[in-house]
């Protein structure tokens, strides 16, 4: 398989990522979704590390599961905290910033 | 054989991840998020990153999804509708989707010349092992790879600390309290007990 096929995969998942984050009102979904992308970009990542032969993608997929781990971590924490000040994990209700 | 299941695996990735943002029920969409990493996960073993595809299971389908199911079981996350109410807002949203996506792909095809379209290079045995890998972590990336330690500490620490109702007031005996303390009670102020 060519590394094209690689990239249009992760192409199309990066599209479904975002618009699940856009059309999603459920704020843990969001974040799903969020991670959906991060994957994609890991794909692209790691096809293009084999297809140059070289690990630098390697390492830097590596970091990027360590960095989504923790933006996890702490997004899921704020929805936590958010559902038990408001009620509520709809982005819809959650208007406090609203101008 | 090879093309045969990165088909095969894409297709599954394809379809998982529609359900995740397709999926009324949350846990489902969480599910089929997994169903998308383990394939991804196959997809790296094909890439020869080994490693990397191990790590893909423990740390994304294993650690981070338990989270993401635990805090979609602890909040009782309903089934509901699960799109904006408002019909232009979800037009938007799959255009905005749809238009990323096939200009993504279609920048791939349209540019695909020469070296993208050449199968992959020969590589040696050990590509993608974790001694390959490792050993670039801690010689050139050792910063990134320390900074990453710090940054997981804080996010550990923040994690804990928003998600903590109420500041702990240690239970310690009325004898050992320092001198001065007044009890709870009658200060409404200082947080109680019930917190939890």
């Amino acid at each position: 398989m060519p590394l094209t096929g690689y990239l249009i995969l992760s192409g199309l998942l990066f599209g479904m990522g975002v618009a699940g984050v856009l059309l999603r009102r459920n704020i843990i979904v969001i974040i799903m979704s969020i991670e959906l992308m991060l994957n994609a970009a890991n794909l692209a990542l790691i096809a293009f590390s084999r297809f140059l032969a070289d690990h630098d993608g390697q390492v830097l997929t590596l970091l990027v599961i360590a960095v989504a781990a923790a933006e996890a971590a702490v997004g899921l924490a704020l929805v936590v905290h958010v559902a038990r000040q408001r009620g509520t994990v709809d982005v819809d209700d959650l208007t406090l910033l609203r101008g | 054989m090879e093309t045969v299941l990165f088909v095969i695996l894409a297709a599954v990735a394809l379809a998982a991840g529609g359900v995740v943002i397709l999926h009324r029920n949350p846990i489902k969409s969480a599910l089929a998020l997994i169903v998308v990493m383990l394939a991804l996960a196959v997809l790296y073993m094909q890439l020869s990153a080994s490693f990397l595809a191990i790590i893909q299971i423990m740390v994304y389908a294993g650690a981070v999804m338990v989270l993401f199911l635990f805090v979609l079981l602890l909040l009782n996350v309903g089934v509901e509708s699960p799109f904006s109410r408002r019909r232009t807002r979800r037009a938007i949203a799959g255009l905005v989707g749809a238009v990323m996506g096939l200009t993504l792909t279609g920048i791939v095809l349209l540019r695909a010349s020469g070296p993208l379209r050449h199968a992959a290079p020969l590589v040696e045995k050990g590509f993608g092992s974790i001694e390959a890998v490792g050993e670039l972590l801690l010689t050139r990336y050792l910063l990134p790879f320390e900074l990453v330690s710090v940054l997981l500490l804080v996010a550990l620490i923040g994690a804990v600390l928003t998600t903590r109702p109420r500041w702990p007031v240690p239970k310690l005996p009325p004898e050992l309290w320092p001198a001065g303390t007044r009890l709870p009670e009658t200060d409404p102020t200082l947080p109680g007990e019930e917190a939890g």
